[in-house]
This record gives C-alpha cells, structure tokens and sequence, in this order.
C-alpha cells in the first residue's frame, strides 16, 4: 500500500515540471518581449520543483529506482544477498528515520514562526518545503518498511 | 586529529555501504550521520536535514529536471530516427559511413539531450539494429554506439557539467563553451578512426545501399529538412546561454517549448505521450537529486571535521610538479569512476580537489573540462559502465555484457588521447569561453 502510494504520489508531483516549464519560459518572454520580468516566478518554481525532488525520493525507492552499485553485490549467493537487503531496508529506515526526526524539528520551528522567504511575494515558501521534507523522510523510512515485510515473506516463501 | 578520524571514518564506511549495494543517496546519508554523530554529537544531524533543505531551492538545479525533459520529448518525437537516417545518407560515401553517421547522430543528439541513458537507449534502438543488419561488425558497431552515446555527457548542454558548475561555483555559460570544443573534438576523433579502420578492414563495415550510394543530391539536401529544427532547437538553447541572454535554467525552458514544437510539428504526439514524458522525467529525477542530497549532507559533516582541508593538504603536499598532482587527481577521478556514479564523485571530491587545482595555478573551468572527459571514460569502463547497461537493456539478446566491454576499449583509447590533448593545450577548452562577454 505504501508502495502504491508513494509511486502516486510522485507521479502526481511530476506534474510540477509542467507547470515549471511554461511558468520559466513564459519569463522568458515577458521578460524580452514585454519588459516586464515578474517577481513572482522564480520563487513558485523554485518551491513547485523542490516539492517534487522530495517527493521523488521515496517513489524512487518505491520501484527501487535509487542508484546503487551492485559490482560486488551481484556476485554473492542469494541467501547473503537476501540478508544484505534486509539490512539495506534497516539502513534506510534508520537513516530516513534519524534526519527525519530533525526534519521534524526543524519544521517546527519554521511553523512557530511562520518562516516566509523575505522577499518581495514573501512566501511561506521554506515552512511549506520543511513540512514536505518531513513527510517525505517519512515515507522514505516507511517505505523501507513495506519491503522489508515483503522481503521475509519472499524470503520465507522460498 | 578530528580531520583524520573523520577521513577514515567516511572512507571505510561510505565503501563497506557502497559495497553492500546500498542506495548511494543513503549511503552517503547515513555516513554523514554516524561521523556526525560521533565527532559532533546528536544534534549534528540537523545539519543534514537543513542541508537538504537548502539543497533542494537551489533556483540552477532546476536546469536538470527541465534538460531531462527537453530530451525526453525529443526522444518520444522520432527526432533521433530521422537525425539517424538523414546522417548515414550523406555520409554513404565514407568507408564505414554508417557509423560514421551514427557519431555525428550522437553528437547532434548530445547538444539536445544531455543525458546518457536516454541517448544511448535511443542509438540503441535506432541504430544497432541498422548498423548489424547492414552487416556492420558486431564489435564496431557496439563501440561507436557507446561511445557516440556517451558524448551526451560531454557535450553542452551536459547534467554533468551543471552540477560541476553548481559545486564550484562557476558559471554554467563558460563551463559549456569550454566543453564543446573538445567534445566535438571527441565526436571527430571516433569518426577519423571509423573511416580508418573500415578502410584498413573493409569487411568490417560493408558498403551502404546502392540506391543510397545513387540518391541525387537534391534530395539529399531535402532530407536535411529533418535537421532543420533539431539545429534550431540547439542554437536556441545553447545560444541563448552563451550570449547571456537566458540563465541555464530558463534555456532549458526554452528547449523544452522548442521540443514541444518540434514534436508537434512532426505530426508524431499523442495526449498520452505527453503524460509519459511528464511521468519519465519525474521518475528520472528522484535518483539523481538524493545522490545530490546524500553526498551534500556527508560532505558538510565532512568539511565541519576539517577533513575537506586535511585531504587537499595531502594531496597538495604530494612531492611531485603541478602537472603530476593533476595526473594523480585524474587517476583517482578514474579509480573512483570504477565504483561509484558520477554525481556522488563529483560532490564529494570537488571540495577537496578544486582548491588544490587552484592553488596550483590551474583554471577551474579547464578542470571542469578534464572532469567530464574523466567521466566518459568511468561511463565506458567496467564495472560500472553505465553505457554498456543501458546499451544491453536494449540490445538484441544475443549480445552479452562482455562483448559490449570488449567492444569500448579503442574508443576509450581515444579519449585519453583526447584527455591528454586538452591537459597538453588548455586553449582547446578555453578559448571559446574567453571570447564570451
């Protein structure tokens, strides 16, 4: 189900390069064709394609996208290539888990104060990215998780 | 003495995770948090999570999402298939034409593309079935397969040199001039050997189609048409980077509307074509931005140590003339290559490299240059190969992993003697930069 969700999830977020895309061109051209550079557009896309680069984090390890290398990996038996994945599940969670419990601090305290970029649009730009890093962490570890329990049963399954 | 337990500390456990076939983006990650940990305390990992956080507004990064999308587009519009054809017409008449076209197919695809994967996968699919039914040697056509692939590494708009620039601080405009010149160069140094050793071994590379041979040249011209907007597309987004007139990622914007047209135009998009490249370009990003956040997070833990400047004070002390360090530097870029991608090395040695490269007298934008060279090369060899992957994932079942490793080695040859060229005259790199604005 996490599995499900985070593959979602990131498919939905794709849709921000879209957006990103015809917001900097359109920059583009307001800016030569009719002098008048926004203030705005660079702020949004930042925060649009921030948004996405975190969401892509777990889908990625949804579909077990992330880079790895498996020289050494790939030439082990399959009952310690097995055990090695597991680990690797442990690893994840953990480390998701360790940054995201800071993540968490951190947003706190961009929440308490309302932090916002200080430019001209001043948006809630940061506050929103730091909760979106949160969840992100999260669904990292969760997702960790979900293959682990799929990983014993496979393993258990024979 | 913090520098040297951090030093070892990074390097035993980022290889003991790395060699366990841990995601880099985590490996990096959780080295960051046990040497923070243990030199800094708990509170050093809220470091890393603002790192990320940090990481993730950087407005130049922005360029990478964007160029991936430029090239997905143009990938899904047939663009590659008609550059292909049109090229191994008109160099019909060279011994080994085919091939030859496939290079200067690469390279064209390089200036729209970027990214290897999608280049290699395109030739890949394009190409090698042209090339083997043709009769081309099977080893031949492998090799100029890789290696025209590759050159999307190399040649501007480059994901390599991006993130080169973003750690160094330099400007992405330059580092894109200085790269053309010796990618081409790269382009025609595997053309030249093509027409050599087809003309030394003609059974190797069997002549083209009669009614190619035979094709008048007016319509050869007028095959050209399906050059005309891929140029424009190229000219406008390099151009437009060159002469200041957009920043990378606005260019990039800009190819991309370009794409757009040009898919449009060629009559070969469907609604749900666009859904796949929106979705292709999404799923390509996850991987390579968290290798960005993993190995940002270890190397600011690392710098904190004093690490960063423990390791450049190493290897400046080494006792050898500047030319010698660079030489070393380029060996361990090589080494490192063998078992790692080349987003996690270029963050992690930047900081300890750049400032040694500096302090020797050398232009951060010809490093910049050398890097990427290095990098083609770690995309051919093996182990890791990423070219030779991503060419197996697509070709006929009969061709094995070993025979595609077999078939790189001339060409990684010519790199180094590329390689070696650019260290020789840096004016190769840096002259077209110079002459910007």
């Amino acid at each position: 189900m996490i599995t499900r969700l985070n593959e979602r999830l990131g498919l939905l977020f794709s849709y921000v390069y879209a957006v990103v895309a015809v917001l900097t061109f359109g920059e583009v051209c307001s800016r030569y064709f009719f002098n008048s550079p926004t203030q705005w557009t660079i702020e949004i896309v930042i925060l649009l394609a921030a948004m996405h680069y975190l969401i892509a984090g777990p889908q990625a390890y949804a579909s077990e996208g992330h880079i790895r290398i498996t020289v050494l990996y790939d030439r082990l038996p399959l009952p310690v290539r097995q055990a090695l994945t597991m680990l690797e599940r442990l690893v994840v969670a953990t480390t998701c888990g360790l940054v995201g419990w800071w993540a968490v601090r951190q947003a706190q305290s961009a929440l308490a104060i309302g932090e916002r970029t200080g430019s001209n649009l001043n948006t809630y730009s940061p506050t929103i990215l730091k909760v979106v890093l949160v969840i992100a962490l999260g669904l990292f570890a969760l997702q960790a998780l979900a293959h682990l329990v799929r990983d014993r049963g496979r393993a258990h399954g024979g | 003495m913090a520098a040297e337990v951090a030093t070892y500390l990074v390097l035993g456990l980022l290889f003991f995770f790395i060699a366990i076939g841990i995601p880099l983006a985590i490996a990096t990650m959780a080295t960051a948090i046990i040497v923070g940990w243990s030199l800094f305390g708990f509170n050093s990992i809220l470091l890393i999570a603002n790192r990320i956080y940090d990481a993730s507004t950087n407005y130049v990064l922005i360029a990478v999402p964007l160029f991936i999308l430029m090239g997905v587009l143009m990938e899904r519009g047939g663009i590659a298939r008609r550059l292909f054809t049109v090229l191994h017409i008109w160099s019909a008449r060279l011994p080994g034409g085919m091939a030859v076209g496939c290079v200067f197919a690469g390279a064209i695809m390089a200036a729209m593309v970027g990214i290897v994967g999608a280049e290699i996968i395109t030739l890949g699919l394009v190409a090698l079935p042209a090339m083997l039914a043709r009769g081309y040697d099977k080893q031949l056509t492998l090799g100029v397969i890789c290696a025209s692939g590759s050159l999307g590494a190399m040649i501007p708009p480059s994901l390599v040199l991006v993130f080169y620039g973003l750690i160094a601080g330099e400007s992405i405009a330059r580092l894109f001039a200085a790269a053309l010149v010796p990618g081409l160069l790269l382009a025609l140094t595997y053309a030249v050997y093509i027409v050599a050793r087809a003309r030394a071994q003609p059974h190797l590379a069997p002549p083209p189609a009669p009614e190619e041979l035979e094709m008048p040249l007016a319509e050869k011209l007028a095959l050209g048409r399906a050059l005309f907007l891929p140029a424009l597309i190229i000219l406008g987004v390099l151009g437009s980077i060159y002469f200041g007139i957009a920043a990378p990622t606005e260019a990039a914007a800009i190819g991309v509307a370009g794409a757009l047209l040009a898919v449009i135009v060629s009559g070969e998009l469907r609604l749900a074509d666009l859904h796949h490249t929106v979705v292709q370009t999404g799923k390509a990003i996850g991987p390579v931005i968290w290798v960005f956040f993993g190995a940002n997070s270890l190397i600011s833990i690392y710098s904190l140590s004093g690490g960063v400047k423990y390791l450049a004070g190493l290897i400046a002390a080494v006792p050898l003339p500047p030319l010698g360090v660079l030489l070393l530097i380029v060996a361990i870029l090589f080494l490192l290559g063998m078992v790692m991608d080349w987003i996690g090395i270029a963050i992690l040695t930047m900081p300890v490299f750049l400032p040694v490269v500096g302090a020797l007298g050398y232009d951060p934008i010809w490093f910049g240059v050398i890097f990427c060279i290095s990098m083609q090369i770690a995309y051919l060899t093996p182990p890791i190969g990423a070219s030779a992957f991503y060419l197996k994932s697509v070709a006929p079942p009969d061709v094995t992993l070993g025979e595609i490793f077999m078939s790189i080695w001339p060409f990684v040859g010519l790199q180094l003697v590329v390689l070696a060229l650019v260290i020789a005259f840096p004016a190769l790199a840096l002259w077209l930069p110079a002459q910007m604005g």
